[in-house]
Parts: C-alpha cells; sequence; structure tokens
C-alpha cells in the first residue's frame, strides 16, 4: 500500500480534470454541441478554433454566488460599511478641520521619534509634507483624504495581517493552505475586486479599503511569516530551556525579534496601499488619485504630472518614517561590534 | 556548409521583408476613435469588422475619454469617429468645423435621451416627476452621500466626459447643488456597478443615465423631468460648460439650462483622412452607416447577457442577424463579411 | 538513586521512526539505517548515570549524538524509545504545564552559540528565568546582579550582547543559567566557540563555581583537554553509541577500543594526572628505603605538569600534602616515569604496590 501513495495525486488530479470537462460539455448551449456525443470523434473540425463546449462554466456560477451574497448577507456588508466609513469620516474630518500647520507640526514629531531622534529625516519629512500644499492648495485636503484611507488600509492588514503571518510561521497546513491565496490575490487583477467591491459597500472610500487590504496584505503576511521562521532556533532553544510557555515564547522572543522584518513589511504594505488609493479613484474614491486621473482624462499633462509629485512626495513621507522605525528596532539587534571593550 | 546557411538565411530574410512590405501595401489603413462606453464600443466593433473583413483594410482603435480622443481628431491623430454625442459638445464641434479640422458625416442613431433618473419604486413612493421634486432635506437624506454629511448623493458622469461639467452647470442653475453632491463615480464600469449595485440592495438610486445602454433595459429607472429644451438656452449652457471645462470651475456665471435634448448621434472624419481620396469607399461607408435606438440597445443587451463580454462576438452577432448593414456596403464587400462569420 | 539517568534511549530521526527503531535494536549500523530507509539514527542504546553534585562530560566527534542527547534531558526532543529520569520522575510522563514547572526550576541550559536574547539587555537576559517564572522586577534584578558580579560582569548590565565579545556574552549565558538556581546545569559545548585563552579562563570560573556551588552539571564537549579537566565523570560516544564511561584516568589509561584510543593518543598526560593519583603511601615510601636528600611539598590535587620542572631542576623526591599540610604520600622518579610513558602499564595498580 506504501508505494502505492504516490500515485494518490496524479489520479485524484485527472479524475477532476475529467470531471471538468464533462461539466463543460454539459453546460454547453445545445447550438455549440454536435448532434451526437460521439460526433466528436468523426467529425474534427472542433480542433480548429478552441470549441465552444471546451467552456469551464465559471462566469455564471460566480455570478448567481455574488447575487446570492449580496441579498442574504446584504446587512452585514452595509455593517462593515458603516463602522469602515465611519472610522474614516472621523479621521478625515478631523485632520482636515486642524490648521494645517498644526499638521505639519504633528507629523515632525511623530517622524523625529519614530525615527529615533534622527534630524535629518525630520527635515526631509517636513519639506515634503509642506510641498503637498505648496504645490496646490486643494492637494492639502485630498491628500489627507488620501493619507486617512492608506492609514485605515494599513491598520486592517496590521490587525488581520501579522496574525495570520504569525500562524503561518507555526503551523505547516495553515502556510501550505495559505500560499496560493496570497499568491492568487496578488496576481489578480485589482479591478476583479474593485466592482464587486461596489456591489457590495458602494463607490467611495469603503471599497477602496477593501481593495488596499485585498493587495497590500500579502506581502505583510509573508514577511511577519519570514521574520518569525527566521528567528535564531538556538535563541528559541534558550527561551523553551528556560520554561517559557509557548504564548512567552511567542511575545517575549519571537515578535520582538521579528520585528524587522515585520517592519519591513509594513513599509511594503505602506507602499502599495499608496499605489492601490491612485487606481481606487476609478471608482469615485476621493483623494489625490483623482486628481491623476482628472488630469489624464481631460487631457491636461501638467495637472496630472503635479498631482504625480504629490503622489510621490506622499509615498516618501510614508516610506521615511516606517523604515526609520524599522531601522531603529534593527539596530537593536544587528551585530554591531564595539571595540576597546576588555574582556 | 557555411554558404547553404547563408543561402538560407537570405531566403528568410527576404520572406519577412515581403511579408512586411505586403502589410505595408494594404489596400488601406484606418484609424478608430472609440469611447469608453459600451454604445461607442459596438460601434467601433461593428465597423472595425466590416472594414477589415470586407475592405481589406488595417485597422487601428484608440480608446479613451471624451475630451482625450476628440482632442486626437482634432489634431488629425485619429481617422474616424463612429459615435459623436455632439449636441453635448456643440460649441467644441462648431468651433472645429470653422477652423476645418473634422468634417461631420451625417447621422448614426437617430435618437438617444440623457437625464437624471430615479429607481421607480423610489421615484413612485415620494412622487418624484421634476427635478424640483428632488429639491428638500427628506427626498435628500434618501439618496444619502456618506461623504459629504447632510447632502444627498447624484451619481454623475465621469470628469472626462462632457456630461459631467453640463451636470455641474445644471446642478447650479437649478439649485440641487444645496441638496446633491454632482459625484464623479471614476469610470464608466463604476458607474454601473453603482446603480445595479443598488438595485441588488434595493436602495434609492439617483443617478445620471443616457440610453442607448444595455444597462438601461435591464433596470427600472424613471427619468425626471426637466425644463423644456430651448435651442438659445443650451447654446449658452454650452459657452459656460466650455469655459469651465478650460478654466476650472470658478469661472462659473449665472446662466440658462434645460433637459438634455432627444440628440441624434452623429459621426465625424479628420480633413487630412476626408482629403485623401483613396479614402473616398470608407467615407462613403461611414456616411452609409446608421443604426436605430432599438436595434443598438438590443446589440447592446446581448453585449451584456450572453457575449460574456465579447465586443466581436457582438458585433458577429448584429452583423449575422440583420441586414440594414447590407445597404451601406458594395455587394463584394457584403459577401466577404458574410463569409467571415 | 542518580540525580540524572538515561536509560536505554534511542533517537530515529525522519519521516517514521518508529518503524526503523527495530531495525536499529537488532543491531543495524548507523549506514545501514541511512541507506535503507533514510532515516538518521541520533541515539543508539545510549544509558548514562549522573550522580549529584558530579561533573558528567558527554564527549565525541560531530554527529555523535551528544547535542541530541543533553537535549533529552530538558524534552527539547523526545526519544524515540527509552527512558530518561530527572530525581526519579520520567521526563516523558510529564504534560505540557509540568514540564515548564520542571523546565523552570529543575534545570538550566547554558548554549554553545550563547542563547542570548538580543534585544535585552545584559541583566534582563540573566534575569529571564526568573521573568518567565513571574517574579517581580525589583527581585529579578537583585538576583541577576548577583550572578553578573559572580561572573566579573560588574558595569555591563544595561549593554547589548551585540555590544560584548564572545567570553562576555558567555559569561552571560552563564550567569543567566546560575540566577535561576537549579540543581541542574546542561550546558552544550558552552565554550566551543571561544577563543583559547578565554576559553581556559571559563573552565577554571566552571571549576571554581563548582567547587562552591556543587551543582550537577552535565556537559558536552568534543575538546578532550576539555573534558579531562572539567569532568568527573566522562561518557565518550561514537555514532550515536556509549563507547565508554568512566574517570578521566580511565579513560586515558584503559581505553576501552581503538576509537577511544585514538581520542587519547595524544593527550598530555603531565597536564591531566593529578598527584594523588600516582602517589605511593607513606608505608610503601618508607619500605623503598629512598635516599630523600630534596624533598617539595605539592598539594594533591595539583597535576603533575605543575611540579614537573622542579623536580627535574633539583632530583627531588615529591611530598604529597593535603590542605592542612598532612603528608598523604610520595612520589618518586619510579612513579612519574611509569605515569608518564604511553604504554599501557597500569598506573593505577602500581601505586597500590
Amino acid at each position: 500500500m506504501q508505494k502505492y501513495k504516490k500515485f494518490i495525486k496524479p489520479i485524484v488530479i485527472t479524475i477532476t480534470f475529467i470531471f471538468f470537462i464533462i461539466i463543460s460539455y454539459r453546460s454547453a448551449k445545445p447550438r455549440y454541441k454536435p448532434e451526437h456525443f460521439t460526433d466528436i470523434f468523426n467529425d474534427f473540425s472542433w480542433l480548429g478554433n478552441w470549441p465552444k463546449w471546451l467552456d469551464f462554466p465559471l462566469m455564471q456560477p460566480l455570478n448567481a454566488g455574488f447575487d446570492w451574497l449580496i441579498v442574504n448577507y446584504g446587512l452585514f456588508f452595509e455593517a462593515i460599511n458603516n463602522f469602515l466609513l465611519g472610522l474614516y469620516t472621523s479621521m478625515k474630518d478631523f485632520l482636515v478641520g486642524l490648521p494645517w500647520p498644526l499638521v505639519i507640526a504633528i507629523v515632525i514629531f511623530i517622524t523625529y521619534f519614530a525615527s529615533g531622534r534622527k534630524v535629518n529625516t525630520t527635515i526631509a519629512v517636513a519639506f515634503c509634507t509642506f510641498f503637498l500644499g505648496f504645490l496646490s492648495p486643494r492637494y492639502w485636503d485630498k491628500c489627507i483624504m488620501t493619507t486617512c484611507i492608506v492609514l485605515i488600509g494599513l491598520l486592517l492588514c496590521i490587525v488581520v495581517g501579522i496574525p495570520i503571518g504569525i500562524a503561518m510561521a507555526r503551523n505547516r497546513t495553515v502556510r501550505n493552505a495559505l500560499l496560493p491565496i496570497l499568491d492568487l490575490m496578488q496576481t489578480i487583477p485589482s479591478f476583479c475586486y474593485l466592482i464587486p467591491g461596489i456591489l457590495l459597500f458602494g463607490l467611495g472610500a469603503v471599497p477602496a479599503i477593501i481593495a488596499i487590504f485585498v493587495y497590500a496584505v500579502p506581502p505583510l503576511i509573508r514577511l511577519t511569516d519570514l521574520g518569525i521562521r527566521l528567528v535564531d532556533k538556538e535563541v528559541i532553544e534558550a527561551s523553551e530551556a528556560f520554561g517559557a510557555s509557548k504564548k512567552q515564547t511567542l511575545w517575549g522572543v519571537q515578535i520582538p525579534l521579528a520585528l524587522p522584518n515585520i517592519m519591513q513589511g509594513i513599509n511594503q504594505c505602506t507602499m502599495m496601499s499608496l499605489a492601490m488609493v491612485v487606481i481606487a479613484s476609478m471608482i469615485g474614491t476621493r483623494g489625490i488619485g483623482d486628481e491623476v486621473l482628472l488630469g489624464l482624462q481631460q487631457l491636461n499633462v501638467g495637472m496630472a504630472t503635479e498631482a504625480g509629485i504629490a503622489i510621490v512626495l506622499l509615498a516618501i513621507i510614508f516610506d521615511r518614517i516606517t523604515q526609520s522605525y524599522g531601522e531603529k528596532i534593527q539596530e537593536r539587534t544587528q551585530k554591531k561590534k564595539v571595540f576597546n571593550v576588555k574582556d | 556548409m557555411k554558404f547553404l546557411k547563408n543561402i538560407l538565411l537570405s531566403f528568410v530574410f527576404a520572406g519577412f521583408m515581403a511579408l512586411g512590405t505586403t502589410s505595408a501595401n494594404a489596400a488601406c489603413k484606418v484609424h478608430l476613435g472609440d469611447f469608453d462606453w459600451d454604445s461607442a464600443n459596438v460601434h467601433t466593433a461593428i465597423a472595425s469588422f466590416i472594414l477589415e473583413k470586407g475592405y481589406g483594410c488595417e485597422v487601428q482603435v484608440t480608446k479613451g475619454s471624451t475630451t482625450p480622443i476628440m482632442a486626437a481628431a482634432f489634431d488629425q491623430q485619429i481617422d474616424i469617429i463612429t459615435e459623436v454625442w455632439r449636441d453635448n459638445l456643440v460649441q467644441l464641434i462648431e468651433d472645429n468645423l470653422a477652423k476645418g479640422t473634422i468634417i461631420e458625416l451625417g447621422v448614426n442613431t437617430p435618437s438617444s435621451t440623457q437625464g437624471f433618473y430615479v429607481d421607480k419604486p423610489t421615484a413612485d413612493k415620494y412622487n418624484l416627476k421634476h427635478v424640483d421634486d428632488m429639491k428638500s432635506a427628506k427626498i435628500a437624506k434618501l439618496f444619502a452621500d456618506p461623504e459629504a454629511p447632510g447632502k444627498g448623493r447624484m451619481t454623475s458622469c465621469i470628469s472626462g466626459w462632457t456630461c459631467y461639467t453640463i451636470n455641474l452647470v445644471k446642478h447650479k442653475v437649478y439649485g440641487l447643488d444645496e441638496f446633491y453632491t454632482n459625484f464623479d463615480p471614476g469610470s464608466g464600469g463604476a458607474l454601473d456597478a453603482a446603480i445595479a449595485g443598488g438595485f441588488k440592495k434595493g436602495k434609492p438610486v439617483f443617478s445620471y443615465y443616457w440610453t442607448p445602454t444595455g444597462l438601461m433595459g435591464k433596470v427600472d429607472l424613471v427619468k425626471l423631468e426637466e425644463p423644456k429644451y430651448d435651442q438659445a438656452c443650451w447654446d449658452e449652457m454650452t459657452k459656460v460648460v466650455e469655459d469651465i471645462k478650460a478654466n476650472g470651475p470658478d469661472v462659473y456665471k449665472d446662466t440658462c439650462a434645460c433637459e438634455y435634448v432627444n440628440m441624434s448621434l452623429t459621426k465625424a472624419a479628420s480633413t487630412k483622412f476626408a482629403s485623401d481620396a483613396k479614402n473616398k469607399p470608407i467615407l462613403d461607408f461611414i456616411r452609409a452607416y446608421s443604426i436605430p435606438t432599438a436595434d443598438v440597445n438590443r446589440s447592446l443587451a446581448f453585449y451584456m447577457d450572453e457575449s460574456g463580454g465579447d465586443m466581436e462576438a457582438t458585433a458577429k452577432h448584429f452583423l449575422a442577424n440583420t441586414g440594414m448593414w447590407k445597404k451601406w456596403v458594395p455587394a463584394d464587400v457584403a459577401k466577404k463579411v458574410v463569409a467571415s462569420l | 538513586m542518580s540525580k540524572i539517568e538515561v536509560k536505554n534511549v534511542y533517537k530515529i530521526f525522519g519521516d517514521n521512526p518508529s518503524k526503523v527503531l527495530p531495525m536499529v535494536q537488532d543491531g543495524a549500523t548507523k549506514e545501514e539505517i541511512l541507506e535503507k530507509t533514510g532515516h538518521t539514527v541520533g541515539l543508539d542504546d545510549v544509558s548514562i548515570k549522573v550522580e549529584e553534585g558530579e561533573t558528567f562530560v558527554c564527549m565525541g566527534l560531530s554527529g555523535s549524538g551528544k547535542s541530541t542527547l543533553i537535549r533529552h534531558i530538558n524534552r527539547l526532543i523526545d526519544p524515540t524509545s527509552g527512558e530518561v529520569l530527572v530525581e526519579g520522575t520520567n521526563v516523558m510522563e510529564l504534560d505540557q504545564k509540568n514540564l515548564i514547572e520542571f523546565r523552570r526550576h529543575k534545570m538550566s541550559m547554558v548554549f554553545q552559540r550563547f542563547g542570548l536574547f538580543p534585544h535585552k539587555t545584559v541583566i534582563q537576559n540573566v534575569g529571564y528565568g526568573l521573568e518567565v517564572q513571574g517574579k517581580d522586577l525589583n527581585e529579578r534584578n537583585k538576583v541577576a546582579m548577583e550572578k553578573i558580579e559572580a561572573v566579573g560582569l560588574t558595569g555591563f548590565e544595561h549593554q547589548y550582547p551585540n555590544q560584548l565579545s564572545g567570553g562576555m556574552q558567555q559569561r552571560v549565558g552563564l550567569a543567566r543559567a546560575l540566577a535561576t538556581n537549579t540543581d541542574i546545569m546542561l550546558m552544550d559545548e558552552a565554550f566551543s566557540a571561544l577563543d583559547p585563552i578565554i576559553r581556559s579562563d571559563m573552565q577554571k570560573q566552571l571549576i571554581d563555581l563548582q567547587a562552591e556551588l556543587k551543582k550537577t552539571i552535565l556537559f558536552i564537549s568534543h575538546d578532550l583537554d576539555e573534558s579531562l579537566r572539567l569532568g568527573d565523570h566522562i561518557g565518550i560516544l561514537n555514532h550515536g553509541r556509549v563507547v565508554q564511561i568512566g574517570t578521566p584516568i580511565e579513560i586515558i589509561m584503559k581505553p576501552a577500543d581503538d576509537y577511544v584510543a585514538a581520542f587519547v593518543k595524544d593527550v598530555n598526560r603531565a597536564k591531566v594526572i593529578k598527584a594523588k593519583i600516582i602517589m605511593i603511601t607513606p608505608e610503601q615510601f618508607k619500605s623503598r628505603k629512598e635516599k630523600n636528600s630534596n624533598t617539595i611539598k605539592v598539594n594533591e590535587d595539583s597535576f603533575l605538569d605543575e611540579f614537573l620542572p622542579k623536580v627535574c631542576l633539583t632530583p627531588a623526591t615529591v611530598e604529597v600534602v593535603d590542605k592542612s599540610g598532612n603528608i598523604k604520600g610520595y612520589i618518586t622518579e619510579k612513579e612519574l616515569s611509569v605515569a608518564l610513558t604511553k604504554s599501557k602499564a597500569d598506573v593505577l595498580t602500581k601505586s597500590k604496590t
């Protein structure tokens, strides 16, 4: 019996494949099929153009399933929509309402302490923030809107993504199950989940936040998983040898040591969120992205470029803050030799 | 051996050259301009098919929003546009006709509608018949805009379409801007999805929409009445519209506004293409090209429901199932087209 | 009852160890198992006993199974078969909660590459065992500072491990193991990653600490000199099997097989043999009637190489005394020459004549 084990996988795959072909044949419309099934072996015209009866019926079931989802779980999506929208609106209104020098001051404050009191980084970030409004006054509010969406999307990614990454690092089955899903999330074209997002949540900020989650969470999950798995095995052994429970090892040793990688993941997540927000302007999400779209659609090259520069500045701000925080944490765990230490 | 190899390579090279030159010497080359809504797409698909299979032309299609495509045509970069919403762009068209950048090739679809629509259940319940009926806080609340608290939302055109600016002006003139936002949905697909989504969830829908489209046949929308169409009023309004398009919303000044007239959709060609004598057969074809609204609607319904999103299949379906197109082309072209179906 | 007892432990690495076990028990070698089943035999019927208060050194080359063995004691690795008893308790029978308690209170571990937490300061590292037990901060710091002083790292308590040299890091590791005040210390090649001078210092420090604390230490090493210096008993492993267990002298003088003989071939006996091992009793000395013109007093625990040069310079007889100065025995040239030759002479039996 043992040696037949390796045949199980190919057999299952073959059976499933034949099953697919049978389904596609049976669900094809009559005008696409020959009179009798056996005609296929007589008349080989179906070898020319791809035959219509070899069409896997995915579209109809997907649409039907989706409709069923909307009808039966409408309230659930409504609740998510209201929650996320409420979060977004309150954050946006608060920041837009603040006088702009105060907002710049807050950004300076955050950068200074996140980077570990690095003056150069803080000055660079302060300049970029100032330039957002300087490029064009109406960009200020729009950049705040975009920032709010990115931050909420980021929050969602962190809250959901890091625990999943940890689960993947600890459990091989979970890991094997999730890896193909992550691949799917990263390669599927964005409109494939943007449009359903509109059907479920309506136009605006919420489908953008969901789209950010789908697009930007995979790198965070992967890097969290990697970070935890890369923690020195001997250090984990030390933790266990001294009687730490699994939870103590996770929180006291694994997560702190995986933090550089996790921060890298958050940085990646942020950059991809920003990219997605621009795409999301095509589903009515207000922000700096729709300035670019406006420029494109009205053939106003100057406007599109100016808005593009604003996006680059935003990206620099986010990148510098998250990177410098990551570097600060990493200094702790780097192999840095200090000379002149007497033994 | 080396000699033989050289001979062989020379033949291959010559063969490629020959292929290249023959394609460069194609009977005709046409560059079509296509827009990002479905009725324009279906006309471009049908015209491309006939031009390729019937006339043996090399067809290139460039797709985009109203502003860039029209600009490209005025700039002689695009040869033919099969569906022009003339009355929305009347000032622009008149200017360019005067400058001699384009010529018009007659009417394509004789009638079309545009307007502000409300879903039937809500319209019936609250007796909404005229745009003025919308001007109340209670009604606006039904269509609440989650990102503009206190206001309702009218899902409008995307900013690349002229109707976006027209609706902006209309909102101001009718006094709707106090109660509603003129919301840009970002893309044509998003607009359709927003309306379809609203219906699926049973929520009130207030949106700009138009025919001929595929969606109109599938959802129950009621058109709101606006002030009756008046030519002078419309012309004055479009002047302001063009001004805003060029210089931003701050140059708005009070003007007149009235309903979208039942306008015919026309066709246009760049003067460079039109002045070339060898393009005459194509121009004659495009001049003859005309599809009634009902048939356009039918094709678009096919596109949405049965073709699985395949515009070429929709074009072929139209050509296979109607005979009207045979009158647009000489008999031999028609035969070639039928043969390739 | 021994403090630690390992009884007939087998450890096989692979997909299906229990199926391969009978083959190993029948006597198949490591190579045979690897070829036939793709499994690696880590430990092959290993049994050792470690008494309370002694230092037991497990010695062997890489792949001999010694690191695997030590990890069975605190159950970082589970055996495929066999028992591991600590103070009479079978470690395998402990459930998760009791195992954690066991690890916290009964034993501590020092690692070859130090195993320090890079994100914690020295004092936090040393106090880790207590932190895991839930002790509060003040108590942890108090105990930690004591141990830091004990290993001579006062002043470095707020540094991070990556700011310290290798030797200092291992002293932190040692302090951390001492902080929990456990009876048993497991040391996995603790000094192998240090350079020779530091290594020698650390060995001395361990011996001093051990003299005071009398812990039960299971020490892994691949270095013979280190094993002879530190161990009260030495167990030699080869390919997962125990080849010989004995005192340092037994290992040197009576190697069990060619493998052990090869190990001890080049050992410098003068560094390993203590005076008290080869001395003859005063009665035996008197019966020899030697002319003891010059005598040198030597502590019973001192190694031969400590007093040998003096003996050679001025031909003298050695008086072996204990700490208080009482004469315990004598060593003459005869004893010295017998002890230092590399023949299989039985020095132990000789000294009793």
